[in-house]
């Protein structure tokens, strides 16, 4: 968890396949900071990737940001909406920096990742989530960028109003609702799954 | 006072040219500068289209700035080739009102068919260019380029690069009240706007004297400052490398160079003076290493700085630490890339189907559509530049052929690029009777890029329709004699029309129409279902490459499937099978299954 003060800068790198919200995510994490009167910048991929590519998105926070991109080993905290993509942007992540991971795998039926996760993540400080499939449970495939921010939301300090805030100033009623409930499906999530031993192994 | 708004690069450059009293802007889109021009025309009394070329834009927005309005025109680094043109003759003939113009490189080529630098236009144009390293900087930049534009009587060119345009950063707004800076009426300047040669000598001595005044107004402008820390180590640095010294280097003093042509020389030898050493940190080519090596300051950058790919505060410090480039950062290579692929249902999986049964040399082009050249169709040999499907393959053919073969080489389009520069490649082949086959993707949009209309659907892009072109007729004015309409979506119509107009002796052109889904975001009605009985696991439906189809493992073996949350139910799938397996089934209830959206 960081600290309330925000004395230090936090780095966030989401990354996940393009259709899963990916940069809707970083926009909420972008705002809360924004009203949370802290420095912001924000980086993504556009463009062509983002039909059904490889798509990141990083969000910087703190008193003052210089780059807005960090690099290979500097990243504090990766969100993975796709098992894959995970793993591919693991490099990103600084040691001693914590990943949340959904359990999902598009376009890997054939050679499965799933028996490895545990031994391809290493020695990573790795939180796992089974977004997906709850968001489908609930009939809300379309809201797991918000289930992810809902858990995710556990390791910062941002209050729950704050929060509140800038879900509902996104999309229609109808999606408002979606969201809200999705979001307070990844907070419960976080909190089980941090309950139980960190690397199943 | 206001709180800061988050903003793009991009939406920040259409502030500072709403915040200047910008009338007109143009440009034509291009990841990564799209965002200038669809942000302004969300502006008040600013006049914004989208042009047919960026060519066309820089002369239109030259027009405008000649006729008194202070105008705007943006692209992406390769749009700027289209351009050169005009940019090196607009610098001659000088503009009226303030004249911007907004070129956006791609480092890495994120988006794009090359990684150039367009600073060295700048340079070859004489003219001076700002280089903003955030949005607040875009914005106050674009304002300080109009003032500079009409003090100099220039065209001033803002460089930005892809993580300028897309990061998102605080931005304190400034004004709305615009200024009335308009310039009155066009005044006809026969020496200055009339370039025939004795005209044109006359400008380059001007020209060559703006230099110099550029060059002092860079000496004395606060766009450039100097950062005193520690001075054992002096960096010379600009855009969006600035933010990534300060995190590498932090306690470094720093020359950041917010106008960084013509070079600040006293002041930029006064640094040197007071530093032990001085480095230079730019992504791409050493533009400003040469710069300020020939203006006698001993400098040291490329030895180390990478010139391939996008910088990072890690990779620059790695690369100065080893004392040599670092690679490139990428994710985990040992993952297996994840390819953009093209929509599910869309028109080109049909298209590409077909093409890769028919043994032909492919000069494709750039849109959605390049994606066929991936696999499974492997359906695209070459890809070069907007507008060079058809030139190349009549280059091809004409020496390809011997006598009387068949041809052998198909040209393959999009809507949105035949009409930015493959109509004058199409006038070439008819002109010099070439027999080449061209196949026009008519998806009615500009896909890729974000669905911006063009002339082809005429959709304009402050609302209202326009005319619009007739794609058949155009290519019938031009002398094509053979010119068929074909559905992508019934795919052996597609193929044996395309037989046909290969087999054509003469140049023949094959029009495959049916708008891009993602323009109307429609529920499907029907979707693809497969009968797991009768499926024998052949493979063929995979060939169609459709994302939808997917394979299920059943011990061993396998069978297709189709994820229903990405059918569309365009059957492509379904003419695919040779056992009958896979069957449209009509959606009665739960119209709202599936929506087609990007991220
Ligand atoms: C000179 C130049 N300008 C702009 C671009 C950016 N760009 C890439 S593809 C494309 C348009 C594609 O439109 P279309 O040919 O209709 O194909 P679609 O994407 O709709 O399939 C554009 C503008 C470019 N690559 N080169």
């Amino acid at each position: 968890m960081i600290d309330s003060t925000m004395d230090t800068n936090v780095s966030i790198m989401i990354a996940g396949v393009g259709g899963q919200g990916i940069l809707l995510a970083g926009d909420v994490l972008a705002r809360i900071a924004l009203h949370s009167d802290l420095d912001v910048k924000k980086s993504e991929v556009r463009g062509l990737s983002r039909r059904f590519g490889s798509v990141w998105c990083q969000v910087h926070m703190g008193r003052r940001i210089e780059s807005p991109i960090g690099g290979l080993d500097s990243i504090d905290y990766l969100l993975g909406f796709e098992t894959g993509e995970a793993l591919r942007y693991l490099p990103y992540l600084k040691d001693g920096g914590t990943a949340l991971v959904n359990r999902l795998e598009i376009g890997k039926s054939v050679d499965d990742l799933a028996p490895r996760h545990s031994e391809l993540f290493g020695d990573t400080d790795c939180i796992w989530l089974d977004g997906s499939d709850e968001v489908a449970n609930a009939g809300c495939s379309r809201n797991l960028n918000v289930f992810m921010l809902g858990a995710f939301s556990q390791l910062l300090h941002f209050g729950h109003s704050a929060w509140q805030e800038v879900l509902s100033e996104l999309g229609d009623r109808r999606s408002r609702m979606a969201n809200l409930r999705m979001f307070e499906m990844g907070t419960a999530a976080f909190d089980d799954a941090n309950r139980r031993p960190v690397k199943p192994k | 006072m206001q709180r800061p708004l988050l903003l793009s690069g991009n939406q920040a450059v259409a502030r500072g040219a709403y915040e200047s009293g910008v009338r007109f802007a143009t440009g034509y889109p291009g990841t990564p500068s799209t965002e200038v021009v669809e942000s302004l025309s969300t502006y008040a009394n600013v006049h914004a289209t989208w042009s047919v070329n960026e060519k066309v834009a820089m002369e239109s927005a030259l027009g405008a700035a000649l006729a008194g309005a202070r105008s705007i025109v943006a692209m992406k680094h390769v749009g700027l080739n289209v351009a050169a043109d005009p940019l090196f003759s607009a610098s001659y003939t000088g503009i009226r009102a303030g004249f911007v113009i907004v070129v956006g490189d791609d480092p890495s080529a994120n988006s794009s068919q090359n990684e150039q630098d367009s600073r060295h236009y700048a340079r070859a144009a004489k003219l001076p260019f700002l280089e903003p390293a955030d949005s607040q900087e875009a914005k106050d930049f674009v304002i300080a380029a109009f003032a500079l534009s009409e003090r100099f009587d220039t065209p001033v060119i803002i460089r930005l690069t892809t993580r300028v345009c897309h990061s998102q950063c605080r931005v304190s707004l400034g004004s709305e009240i615009h200024p009335h800076n308009d310039q009155g009426p066009f005044v006809p300047d026969f020496d200055k706007y009339v370039l025939l040669p004795r005209q044109a000598v006359g400008r380059h001595i001007a020209i060559e004297k703006r230099q110099e005044e550029l060059a002092a107004y860079s000496d004395d402008t606060d766009l450039n400052r100097e950062e005193f820390r520690d001075t054992s180590l002096g960096i010379i640095t600009s855009g969006v490398c600035y933010s990534h010294v300060r995190e590498a280097f932090p306690d470094a003093s720093v020359f950041k160079l917010g106008q960084p042509y013509p070079l600040p020389q006293k002041r930029m030898s006064a640094f040197a003076d007071k530093v032990d050493r001085v480095l230079v940190v730019e992504e791409l080519d050493g533009f400003l290493e040469s710069e300020i090596a020939a203006a006698g300051i001993a400098v040291d950058g490329k030895r180390w700085v990478p010139r391939v790919g996008e910088l990072t505060p890690q990779r620059l410090r790695s690369s100065f630490d080893a004392g040599a480039p670092q690679p490139i950062e990428t994710g985990d290579p040992s993952i297996t890339p994840r390819a953009p692929r093209i929509c599910a249902g869309c028109q080109y999986l049909g298209i590409y189907t077909v093409i890769s049964k028919l043994n032909l040399t492919v000069c494709g082009d750039i849109g959605c559509y390049t994606l066929g050249a991936f696999s499974p169709w492997n359906g695209i040999d070459t890809v070069l530049c907007m507008g060079a499907s058809i030139s190349m393959a009549a280059g091809m053919e004409k020496v390809g052929r011997t006598n009387g073969d068949q041809n052998n080489v198909l040209a393959v389009i999009g809507d949105g690029t035949f009409l930015h520069s493959g109509v004058p490649a199409l006038m070439d082949l008819v002109y010099n009777q070439g027999r080449t086959t061209v196949l026009i993707l008519d998806n009615a949009t500009t896909a890729m890029t974000g669905l911006q209309g063009h002339p082809g659907n005429g959709e304009g892009l402050q609302g209202g329709k326009t005319k619009q072109v007739d794609l058949e007729k155009l290519c019938e004015a031009i002398g094509i004699e053979w010119v068929e309409v074909v559905d992508p979506y019934d795919m052996d119509a597609t193929e044996s029309t395309l037989r046909e107009a290969i087999a054509y002796p003469g140049p023949s052109v094959v029009i495959s129409r049916a708008p891009c889904l993602l323009l109307e975001k429609r529920a499907p009605i029907r979707q693809a279902h497969v009968d797991a009985a009768a499926c024998t696991g052949c493979g063929d439906c995979f060939s169609v490459g459709c994302i939808a189809v997917e394979k299920y493992q059943t011990n061993g073996s396998f069978v297709a499937d189709i994820n229903h949350d990405l059918c569309v139910g365009c059957g492509l799938c379904v003419q695919s099978c040779p056992e009958g397996a896979i069957a449209p089934r009509l959606l009665t209830d739960d119209p709202d299954l599936v929506e087609l959206s990007l991220s």
